[in-house]
């Protein structure tokens, strides 16, 4: 979205596209805000048919086609939207989505926000007519109807590695009146998965806070689509009265299939691909491409059966008995202090042995608890982390459960924002990522976790990141790194939503105008904010603002927002160029050369009302400049040392010193008395014979 | 002049020679015992211009027999030895005042060096900055890249 908005206003200067925004935003104080000064959209018609969770449906007037139906959708400004979607898709939703007409930032009740505009759909929701009121479709219109478009849609986005993770009835909705033409809703505006009920998300990230569910992807889909069938089927939701634990709690003992489906007029032929698009284990359950077999009437497979050993006796709980890992590690998770207690105890660890029969395991939570007492000296979060870690070797599909989070690995940023934009406490996930849960949970999965590429990729980089507090690490570095669609939080920037180094430089730009003289463009989220939105090279630039000399301050805050400017194609910047060039004295007195210094102030100002960052950069880090400078001056501080040695020398009266003169003075008065007495006798002889 | 020198040295350790020579100089004698000094610097000095004022004396005493009794008359005329003590004494005045006069010399020479040293350092100051006078201050080497 961010690069869509920035590529339709920014003009070749940042005060170009700081004034477009401007008039933007003036639009917006006026009346309705208006989007890109076309889409007007007005905020006295709510349109809560088209909600998506916690972004809000309003009605739209085109100015330039009077009586289009459109709605707009406007972003949570708490919550991160889904701005990589929009990004690999470039910007256009593939066929069988709700047609996406526009989509940018607008101010909204004194906040600037995305607002996606989409084509209204006349059909309205699927779920507002079918799969309530005993209002089902039969199983020849639910492959023509319902699963072909979604399934063709679901590919479009899959070519582009995107998963939609909202598929539920109420965001299904048929494009046309006669309700021929179905479209999947909208999936950008907010975290994957996070407005999907309980029944919708596959077990494993139902379990996760809804922030926290994750990316997910295709397999996530083809689940909810499932369920959504099964309701369309029936004319009903078959779980609808029952509480969200319990649905959990079912899915984990019974599996999915068996809860939606049993008991359940489901028809014959709908059994097969219901179990195939309803099975637990992600890797077993039915591709895009078996559902695609599936509707063209070509042969399927039911997914396997992976049947866990069933242990010879239960272990006893919190009031239960569990037949089930994965329920017992649920258990444990929902009560840290008497799972640790059970743990420590070794009562799991016997139970594993004598019971189920699995060394293996049991090994692995003999070491845990090896690993947890050794650690438990200073660590508050010992036993959190040794329940966790168990769980986690019980049923490693779950999620990380931690102080009361449950997050999926890759749900970690939407999270992380959540908390951060929402109450600001985003303490919790910082502590999770410090204990290096995420890469347990990693290293759980065992080789079903080799697939897992991106969290291979991302896991050890949150925690390297997490465990350097330096400016432009830390917290602030996670978040910018997990969440594309976050916007910058400096509050130099904030009121502008900063989603890209284009809009960070022009809302600096903007910013300049009421900087102090001492003013730095720059804090620990402007820091992190560059250097996860850049291809790479910014840890030495890093390690200069986080040094405790103004100049490398300075010099490092000038170079990462030159490499900012060089990534977004040289914007040019004037009164951030100014705000930078009356920051550098402390630079160019580094320069020992007078002459230099002189030269470098006259460049500078020279190049600072161009806006270029980046010649600013050139000049203050001109390498051969600062060696020939250096090399100078210490030769010029060889010779002045020498001479001051030297004039130490002569002005000390040192009593050796005079010693020696003397003895030289003695020396020439004998050679002298020599001389005069050759002579001397030489005149009197000559006297005497001439 | 090989038998120049021969006729010398024979007439100089004639015993009248020998006479007007340790009479005349006795100050050089006294000197030579007395100094302890390693380049026997004050003996030198005192002696040569001890002898300028003897050898007037010794080349007369030569020039009329080299008789005993004329070095006897030489050596005891009052006004010969004070002509030949006082080259001694200004020996000792040349050996005393010398190197005061050397020291003094150098000290000028030394304050015309130090006042160049020192316009020389003004002018780097004004190159390279006030900084040169004081200890270097660590510097890090630039970050690569900034």
């Amino acid at each position: 979205m961010a690069d869509s908005v920035e590529s339709g206003t920014v003009a070749p200067t940042a005060t170009d596209a700081a004034a477009v925004a401007d008039h933007m935003t003036d639009a917006a104080s006026g009346q309705a805000p208006v989007l890109h000064q076309r889409f007007e959209i007005d905020a006295r018609t709510p349109l809560p048919a088209f909600d998506n969770g916690t972004s809000r449906a309003y009605a739209v007037t085109d100015r330039l086609q009077a009586g289009r139906a459109l709605f707009a959708l406007v972003c949570s400004p708490v919550l991160p939207f889904r701005a990589h979607v929009l990004e690999r898709l470039n910007g256009s939703l593939p066929s069988g989505l709700l047609p996406l007409v526009d989509h940018g930032l607008v101010s909204w009740a004194g906040e600037r926000v995305p607002v996606l505009v989409y084509v209204r759909p006349e059909g309205g929701a699927v779920g507002a007519v079918y799969g309530r009121d005993g209002r089902s479709i039969a199983e020849n219109d639910i492959i023509r109807r319902i699963a072909t478009p979604i399934v063709r849609a679901l590919r479009g986005l899959d070519s582009s590695s995107v998963s939609h993770r909202n598929i539920r009835l109420g965001n299904l909705y048929f494009l046309d009146e006669g309700r021929s033409e179905l479209v999947l809703g909208d999936c950008v505006a907010g975290p994957p998965g996070m407005a999907q009920p309980i029944a919708s998300e596959p077990v494993e990230r139902a379990i996760a806070s809804p922030a926290g569910r994750g990316e997910g992807g295709s397999a996530d889909d083809v689940y909810a689509l499932g369920v959504a069938l099964v309701s369309l089927l029936l004319g009903y939701d078959p779980i609808a009265d029952t509480d969200d634990d319990d649905i959990i709690m079912a899915k984990l003992e019974r599996g999915s299939y068996s809860v939606l489906c049993e008991r359940q007029r489901v028809p014959l032929a709908m059994l097969e691909p219901l179990r195939g698009m309803l099975c637990d284990e992600p890797l077993a359950r039915w591709s895009l491409d078996e559902l695609q077999a599936w509707i063209s009437g070509g042969r399927t497979s039911l997914p396997r059966r992976t049947a866990g050993a069933r242990p010879a006796a239960p272990f006893a709980f919190g009031r239960k008995e569990h037949f089930s890992f994965r329920t017992l590690a649920r258990a444990f998770s929902k009560d840290v202090v008497r799972a640790g207690g059970v743990i420590r105890a070794g009562h799991l660890e016997l139970w594993l042995r004598q019971r189920v029969r699995d060394e293996d395991l049991a090994n692995r939570v003999a070491d845990q608890v090896h690993v947890a007492t050794k650690a438990a000296r200073g660590n508050a979060n010992a036993e959190q982390v040794l329940v966790s870690r168990v769980a986690m070797l019980l049923d490693p599909r779950a999620p990380i459960c931690f102080q009361g989070l449950n997050v999926m690995p890759d749900g970690i940023g939407p999270l992380l924002a959540q908390r951060w934009l929402g109450d600001g406490d985003a303490q919790t996930p910082a502590a999770l990522l410090q204990s290096d849960l995420p890469g347990f949970w990693l290293w759980a999965q065992g080789k079903d976790g080799t697939s897992l590429i991106a969290a291979h990729r991302q896991i050890p980089r949150l925690h390297f990141l997490i465990g350097k507090q330096t400016i432009g690490y830390g917290l602030e570095r996670c978040l910018y790194e997990t969440n594309p669609g976050i916007p910058c939080q400096s509050p130099l920037v904030r009121g502008s939503y900063v989603l890209t180094l284009e809009r960070l430089l022009i809302a600096l730009d903007r910013a300049a105008g009421t900087a102090g003289e001492a003013d730095l463009p720059m804090d620990r989220h402007i820091a992190a904010f560059i250097a996860s939105r850049s291809e790479g090279g910014t840890e030495a630039l890093l390690a200069a603002i986080g040094d405790a000399s103004r100049a490398k301050v300075v010099l490092g805050t000038l170079g990462l927002l030159a490499q900012g400017q060089r990534a977004c194609g040289g914007l040019a910047v004037p009164r951030l160029s100014a705000w930078m060039a009356r920051l550098l004295p402390p630079v160019i007195d580094e320069f020992h050369h007078r002459r230099t210094r002189r030269e470098v102030e006259k460049r500078i100002k020279a190049v600072a009302p161009n806006g270029l960052l980046t010649e600013l950069s050139d000049i203050v880090n001109d390498q051969d400049r600062r060696m020939s400078d250096m090399s100078g001056f210490m030769a010029a501080s060889a010779a002045f040392e020498a001479a001051s040695t030297r004039i130490r020398t002569l002005e000390s009266d040192d009593p050796r010193q005079i010693a020696r003169i003397q003895e030289a003075g003695r020396s020439a008065a004998a050679t002298a008395s020599i001389l005069a007495s050759a002579v001397a006798v030489c005149l009197i002889l000559m006297s005497h014979l001439l | 002049m090989l038998a120049a020198v021969v006729l010398v040295l024979v007439t100089a350790f004639t015993p009248a020679t020998l006479v007007v020579l340790l009479v005349g100089m006795l100050p050089t004698l006294v000197a030579a015992i007395a100094s302890r000094t390693p380049g026997h610097h004050a003996v030198v000095t005192i002696g040569s211009i001890n002898f300028i004022g003897v050898f007037p004396f010794v080349l007369r005493l030569w020039m009329s027999g080299n008789a005993v009794h004329d070095a006897a008359a030489v050596a005891t005329d009052l006004i010969n030895l004070v002509l030949m003590y006082g080259a001694a004494a200004l020996g000792w005045v040349v050996y005393l005042a010398m190197p005061p006069l050397v020291v003094a010399l150098w000290r000028v020479r030394s304050r015309s060096e130090v006042a160049a040293l020192r316009a020389r350092q003004k002018d780097l100051m004004e190159e390279w900055g006030e900084e040169l006078g004081r200890p270097p201050p660590r510097r890090e080497p630039t970050p690569a890249g900034v």
